[in-house]
């Protein structure tokens, strides 16, 4: 059943939340006074109001009305509305004291703006804005049919809450208590989020009108404590109970308006709400009995106690307040039919006193400029009707007959009194709510007496008369708590709070709204509460005086700093983490790998009794030698690397250890992956040193210095992390090597295939340039952009540091000019090592088309060439510098070198593609042509795919050289020392 | 055995992007400095034409190149991710570098070139092509991040980036080494049947030693702890819409590759790295939250709040289970994606807009942005509110995905760190929103924002909105895309 008509009502809400955005833009903003604005806009909570009352008679006490939108189907979300007598009571309490709150604080501003000298207009529009923001939400949370609505809209009440709270944004205690509030309120809905979602994963349904008839299935699942811990956790901080409390009295710093509507009357009766809603579901069990009483008598007592030494009068409205909710949290977790009519009593009798109370307190505050207890007094000759309102509210309050609060309390102390209530709770309830009632009589009296009657403490206040409509919307609530006491028997108020309860008990709940009912237990109770209330109001200079001075070390507000506190003190220590040094963060990498295998790496389940078979040396031959002597130079090498104290040695040193994979990989055998690693090794020396030359020589051994003269603690701490990581990688690759399967499945397929598919005896060239060509063709443009990626680093770094020189234009000009011939770092270069270097290039060409030609078949490839015809280059520019270089090899040039190479093997692939259907297919190009060709080679794809490479791995790297090779300013420097 | 026609159509997406790139390139050597400004919409262009491309692949399911590429919905989810932000931060970036470089053009090349390597990271099934993208999605990334050649800063983040990234490349391929070491294969599903077949026989020690190695890898493309510490100081100093992409983009390339590997190579091995990656998960939320608390620049805070995304998001991975959440999980992953991609874009932005009115990054230079230009404070609100999980915004939506599945396996105490995580990221991100709505702005000047600043913020704002309240069709396209 879709019923679009329920979304009116939150929709009228929401249609004055536009109304007060549109009323802020000029020129409305400047032709409407605020007062009359206020006038305007409580017309659409009042229409909301009258939406609620109009369906009342054609609401079922047992199916209510509902609305469905499906939001998120798949998973079973919904935006849903769904409305029973429990609803439109929390409906119509908030959108009548909404109405006279709009119009409260239409005359409030408008008092304020005349009070102070400067005034943006736009701002006071704005509290309007989100005082209906406010009102949208709380109409949606007390009508929502699903969780995620509920969830979406609690959580907007409490941002609503907080910009209400910090709206004096110049005031500190405002900003803080609206932070606080937000935190609390805020952790809570989280909570509370993650208990809606336990319930409808039990439930298997995230809708209300499912959940609520799935009681027994919650109430026995293993996930029942859990579900109503979290559901708590979110009432509670909403609701302000012990310990969460400490939110209401700080949020007091919001412009009065809102804590008589947000924080009495309406958005800290959520928690209230949610757990009367979910009574059905979650109650009915001893855990929700002890949670709830205990957490509100706790509550209870502390709001009472604290309220009864409070100055401000805010303050002590809000403690009561708390009081007041702790109440009505206790009554949920009675789970009686009478606890349930007091319930419904209390939440309207507490509505309508604590609302005036709290629009009142701001006409005070108004009229004299403080709210200060100890300045205050004497006022009920500038407010009578102020004053009268004030003492109606205030009897409520207290509980005393004829008014509607003595019922509330009668009510109560009949629960507290219902003999199902286990015992020790059958005598500490009665006695606690006893205690309450006669605080807050007594915190009733103060109020009244205090403020209106007796002598102006303060002589310099000087209270003006407030406006006689204020005070009368004030006095709205007060007098309609006198009006139902005394009414002789409101039977439709009666029925309709009967249904309300009847929707939170599950059965029938009788109301009777009487104010006499013979000589109970209750009313003797009652009395004796009016009596020591009595007696504490007459003490209560003494005993307030006492109470002030006692500092309450031990409060939950100290939780709340240590909590704080904590958050600020782990972000510290976080923080420490990140100082940006690359060497911390190196640590905390190979740090957290090594943690990680050793946390993860399943060390229980390996087999510590079977010993490892460790990998026998094979003794036999003289190869062994070799083999020994390869391994010594790995390990030494790589120790140098790290111990040696000069880098071009340590360079040197990586090299060797490099060289020496090498040569075991040619004892293994596997000539390919020797040949590949050697050449590799050599060109990375080579541009190392060639980068490690461009730096300044004072840099260099600043750099040096700092590695090697610092801390022992932490050259020891590295070196640790160094072997530790050593040893981790070596442990892996031997259960690596003795575990893994003997046989591989690929090798015999490539094996078979070559010869056929690729036309070639080698694998690993087959594999490179056939097999997986896209990923060399890819490959060979990273390295590509590899070798751009130093020169756009380098050289623009270069530019940067003022090295004019370095545009080409000047560059051809100085080539030109040079003669001498210099090495890398200006060092001069002997004759022979020059000779050595002219045959090195043509003999590395020669090698390189070899390689290239009959790759195909034997050892070696087009990256091989590639490489070894730049070490040949990189051999010239150490040997003869880069002038003497660019000069000789005028062809060098890199960006056309690897456009060719890409281009090269894109043709020659498209080519392929053309031919066969397959890109980068193999093609030998000979025999379809019809040339011949020598033996062992074939103009095939494959051929030109590794010229192709060569191409490409040549212009890259001779970027790479060219760049490094370049003279900078540097050098000069350091040439000239 | 498809012709190469079909091949060509099939890898589409791709090669507009390289010829985009390339003709950007050449474009920008001959064009000339008064018609520099066509550049990023002859970007975008291609980015539209790869955009349709990849469209048409939609119900493609096609294995290319001897297994080596795949096409899958998965992969074309994340050739659109990835051109959506790379689109969004071109147009972020027209105007960027106005008097910060001279060269302009070759920053949208590269970019373009960036969007190639996610959709091949996206289609990679094999361990070589694998690195072989990650490796083009780096070294473009680092060449981008030290693009201000003029900037110190940049130039720094752009050389640490590069170790960090090398080192962390490095560990990754010694993983990817003893993968091939325990399975004899490169192929991801391959390799996924050898470990099940072998399953139960022999030591884990090796495959779980090569997950931990590849999770160094991933783990520094998404940024999760410990490997994340790269990421304050490179956005930082990068250039603000390169930071940008590199917050969602090459995020959203982690984590499809993340997925990819660990779902189809080693699912068997799904109870060891659940652990570790919940490990990972919790310290990466937390860091991320506690250490962003104290930024004082708003590039460092989104890059530790990013940090702390990339946490939200992992809890996924932990609750992936073949059985109960399977698709669920990822769906909710690629959803959280999709949602963090428009709420993060368009934060950055209002960094963009901000710092080009002000020139610096300081969050005490947001004081006032409300009277400045509500429009900007407004939209950094509604990103905010995104980010922390508040609703009716996408990233919302998105962690309650992901949270039902985790409360599916009963993971509770995951979701409750998470939820406190929440909390606590309430903390930055009110800090920022304090200054900008509350504290009177030192200099009252209004900040104008630019035509195409605009497009963007609006494209995002609408989209953060849009993903949360228009739910359904954006996670039945997570549910489509999520088969691996």
């Amino acid at each position: 059943m879709t019923d679009w008509g329920l979304v009116l009502i939150p929709a009228m809400c929401l249609v004055g939340l536009t109304g007060s955005v549109l009323l802020a833009v000029p020129p409305l903003n400047l032709r409407l006074p605020v007062r009359r604005a206020g006038w305007l806009l409580s017309l659409f909570p009042a229409g909301s109001s009258v939406l609620i009352l109009s369906r009342l008679p054609s609401l079922s006490a047992v199916s209510p009305q509902s609305f469905k939108l499906d939001w998120i189907p798949s998973l079973g979300l919904t935006a849903g509305l769904y409305f029973d007598h429990l609803s439109a009571l929390f409906g119509l309490l908030i959108t009548g004291i909404g109405t006279l709150v709009v119009i409260y604080a239409g005359y409030y501003f408008d008092q304020s703006a005349s009070s102070r000298s400067t005034i943006s207009p736009w701002r006071e529009w704005r509290f309007l804005a989100f005082l209906f923001l406010f009102m949208a939400a709380m109409v949606t949370v007390v009508m929502a049919g699903d969780v995620l609505t509920l969830f979406i809209s609690w959580e907007l009440t409490s941002v609503a809450s907080f910009l209400l709270i910090g709206y004096r944004q110049q005031d500190q205690a405002a900003r803080q208590g609206a932070f606080k509030s937000l935190l609390i309120t805020g952790a809570g809905g989280v909570a509370l989020l993650l208990g809606l979602l336990v319930l409808s994963s039990v439930t298997g349904s995230g809708e209300f009108a499912h959940i609520l008839t799935a009681g027994d299935l919650v109430r026995s699942s293993p996930l029942y404590l859990l579900a109503l811990a979290l559901v708590a956790l979110g009432a509670f901080t909403k609701s302000a109970q012990f310990p969460f409390h400490i939110w209401l009295p700080d949020a007091m710093g919001a412009p009065t308006p809102a804590s008589a509507y947000l924080h009495s009357a309406t958005m800290v009766k959520a928690g209230i709400f949610l757990l009367a809603r979910l009574n059905p579901v979650l109650g009915f069990t001893d855990e929700w009995f002890w949670l709830l009483t205990a957490v509100g008598g706790i509550t209870m007592l502390t709001g009472a106690s604290a309220g009864f030494r409070q100055n401000d009068l805010k303050a002590l409205l809000a403690y009561s307040t708390i009081s007041q909710l702790g109440v009505l949290i206790m009554l949920i977790g009675q789970d009686t039919e009478i606890a349930f009519k007091a319930l419904v009593i209390s939440i309207l009798a507490h509505a309508l006193y604590k609302s005036a109370l709290f629009m009142l307190v701001g006409i005070v505050d108004h009229a004299t400029g403080t709210r200060d207890l100890r300045r205050l007094g004497g006022l009920v000759r500038t407010m009578p009707i102020a004053f009268l309102a004030t003492g109606v509210a205030a009897m409520s309050m207290a509980g005393l007959p004829p008014l509607f609060g003595f019922l509330a309390k009668e009510t109560l102390l009949a629960t507290a009194t219902h003999p199902n209530v286990p015992p020790l709770a059958n005598v500490v309830l009665p006695a606690t709510t006893v205690i309450a009632g006669a605080l807050i009589l007594a915190q009733a009296g103060v109020v009244v007496w205090d403020s209106f009657l007796g002598r102006p403490r303060d002589q310099s206040l000087h209270p003006h008369r407030p406006p006689a409509f204020m005070c009368l919307v004030a006095t709205v609530p007060a007098v309609l708590s006198l009006t139902i006491g005394l009414l002789p028997e409101p039977e439709p108020i009666a029925s309709f709070l009967a249904n309300a309860a009847a929707a939170v008990y599950g059965s029938k709940v009788k109301v009777s709204l009487a104010l006499w009912n013979g000589i109970t237990v209750p009313l003797l109770l009652s009395a004796v509460a009016v009596c020591s209330g009595m007696v504490l109001f007459v003490l209560r200079h003494p005993l307030r005086e006492r109470l002030s001075r006692t500092d309450p070390r031990w409060s939950a507000n100290t939780l709340y700093r240590w909590s704080v506190g904590l958050i600020d003190g782990s972000a510290f220590v976080a923080t420490r983490l990140q100082g940006g040094k690359l060497r911390t963060y190196m640590a905390t990498v190979i740090l957290g790998m090594l943690a990680l295998v050793f946390g993860f790496g399943d060390l229980a389940q390996w087999h510590w009794e079977t010993p490892l078979t460790l990998p026998t040396l094979d003794t036999t031959g003289e190869i062994v030698v070799l083999r020994i002597f390869a391994l010594l130079v790995v390990v030494t090498g790589a120790a140098a690397t790290i111990g040696l104290p000069r880098d071009f040695w340590a360079v040197v040193a990586l090299g060797s250890s490099g060289m020496a994979v090498a040569i075991l990989m040619v004892l293994e055998p596997a000539p390919d992956v020797a040949l590949v690693q050697l050449v590799a090794d050599i060109l990375t020396v080579v541009i190392l040193v060639l980068a490690l030359a461009r730096l300044p020589r004072s840099q260099r051994q600043r750099a040096n210095d700092l590695m090697f003269l610092q801390s022992r603690a932490s050259l020891v701490r590295d070196s640790l992390i160094a072997v530790a990581a050593g040893a981790v990688v070596a442990l892996v690759t031997l259960v690596g090597l003795t575990s893994r399967p003997r046989t591989s499945a690929v090798t015999p397929y490539y094996e078979d295939t070559a010869k056929v598919l690729a036309g070639t005896k080698d694998i690993v060239g087959a594999i490179l340039v056939d097999y997986r060509a896209l990923d060399t063709l890819i490959e060979i443009a990273v390295f590509g952009l590899a070798g751009l990626g130093v020169y756009t680093l380098l050289r623009h770094a270069s530019v940067k540091a003022g090295d004019h020189n370095e545009s080409d234009a000047t560059d051809r000009q100085s080539i030109a000019g040079a003669q001498d011939v210099f090495g890398i770092a200006g060092a001069e270069t002997s004759s022979f090592v020059h000779a050595l270097a002219y045959v090195s290039l043509p003999l590395a060409m020669v090698i390189g088309l070899v390689h290239i030609m009959y790759g195909h078949d034997q050892p070696g490839d087009g990256f091989t060439a590639g490489v070894i015809i730049s070490l040949a280059i990189g051999f010239w520019y150490v040997v003869f510098g880069f002038r003497q270089v660019r000069r000789q090899l005028t062809w060098l040039r890199s960006a056309p070198l690897i456009a060719t190479g890409l281009l090269l093997a894109i043709a020659s692939g498209t080519a392929a593609a053309c031919h066969t259907g397959s890109f980068l297919g193999h093609v030998d190009w000979g025999e379809v042509i019809g040339i011949s060709l020598p033996r062992g080679f074939a103009l095939s794809t494959s051929f030109l795919f590794e010229v192709a490479i060569c191409l490409t791995v040549l212009g890259s790297a001779s970027y790479i050289l060219d760049t490094l090779g370049r003279p900078g300013a540097t050098e000069h420097e350091s040439a000239g020392k | 055995m498809l012709i190469a026609s079909q091949i060509l159509g099939l890898i589409a997406p791709q090669w507009i992007l390289l010829v985009a790139a390339m003709l950007v390139l050449a474009l920008d050597l001959t064009l000339g400095e008064e018609r520099e400004g066509w550049l990023p919409y002859i970007a975008l262009l291609g980015l539209g034409a790869a955009l349709v491309a990849s469209l048409s692949l939609w119900n493609r399911q096609v294995a290319l190149f001897e297994g080596l590429f795949l096409i899958d919905r998965f992969a074309v989810f994340f050739q659109i991710i990835a051109v959506l932000a790379t689109g969004l931060v071109i147009l972020a970036s027209i105007g960027y570098f106005e008097g910060k470089t001279p060269y302009k053009g070759q920053f949208y090349a590269l970019l373009l070139v960036t969007a190639l390597a996610i959709t091949l990271l996206a289609s990679a099934a094999d361990l070589v092509m694998v690195f072989i993208s990650i490796e083009v999605l780096s070294v473009t990334s680092y060449t981008l991040t030290g693009y201000l050649i003029a900037d110190r800063k940049s130039t720094e983040a752009g050389l640490k980036f590069f170790l960090y990234g090398a080192a962390a490349s490095a560990i990754m391929l010694y993983g990817m080494t003893l993968l091939y070491g325990a399975t004899g294969s490169t192929n991801l599903a391959e390799i996924g049947r050898t470990l099940s077949l072998a399953s139960g026989e022999g030591s884990r020690w090796l495959p779980i030693a090569a997950i931990v190695m590849l999770l160094v890898g991933f783990g520094f493309k998404v940024s999760a702890a410990p490997f994340h510490q790269w990421a304050p100081d490179v956005y930082e100093g990068a250039p603000t819409p390169f930071a940008a992409f590199l917050s969602v983009g090459s995020k959203a390339a982690g984590f499809a590759i993340l997925l990819r590997v660990f779902l189809t190579a080693l699912p068997d091995f799904r109870v060891d790295w659940f652990a570790l990656v919940t490990t990972l998960s919790i310290a990466t939320m937390t860091l991320g939250n506690l250490i962003a608390i104290f930024q004082e620049n708003i590039k460092r805070m989104l890059a530790y709040s990013s940090i702390a995304q990339a946490g939200y998001i992992l809890i996924g991975l932990a609750c992936w289970d073949p059985q109960a959440t399977g698709r669920e999980s990822i769906s909710a992953i690629l959803f959280y994606l999709l949602a963090y991609l428009f709420t993060n874009l368009g934060a950055f932005t209002v960094v963009i807009a901000v710092e080009r009115a002000v020139g610096t990054n300081e969050i005490s230079d947001y004081a006032g942005l409300i009277r400045r230009n509500p429009w900007l404070a407004a939209a950094l609100f509604v990103f905010f509110l995104s980010l922390v999980g508040i609703p009716p915004t996408g990233v919302f939506v998105g962690k309650l995905l992901i949270f039902a599945a985790a409360v599916r396996l009963e993971y509770y105490a995951l979701v409750i760190v998470a939820l406190i995580n929440g909390v606590i990221s309430l903390y930055y991100y009110y800090g920022v929103l304090r200054r900008v709505f509350f504290l009177a702005p030192r200099d009252e000047a209004p900040i104008a924002v630019s035509t195409p600043l605009r497009v963007v913020l609006a494209v995002t704002l609408i989209m953060t909105l849009g993903t949360a309240i228009f739910a359904q069709p954006f996670i039945r396209l997570a549910l489509t895309s999520a088969v691996l």
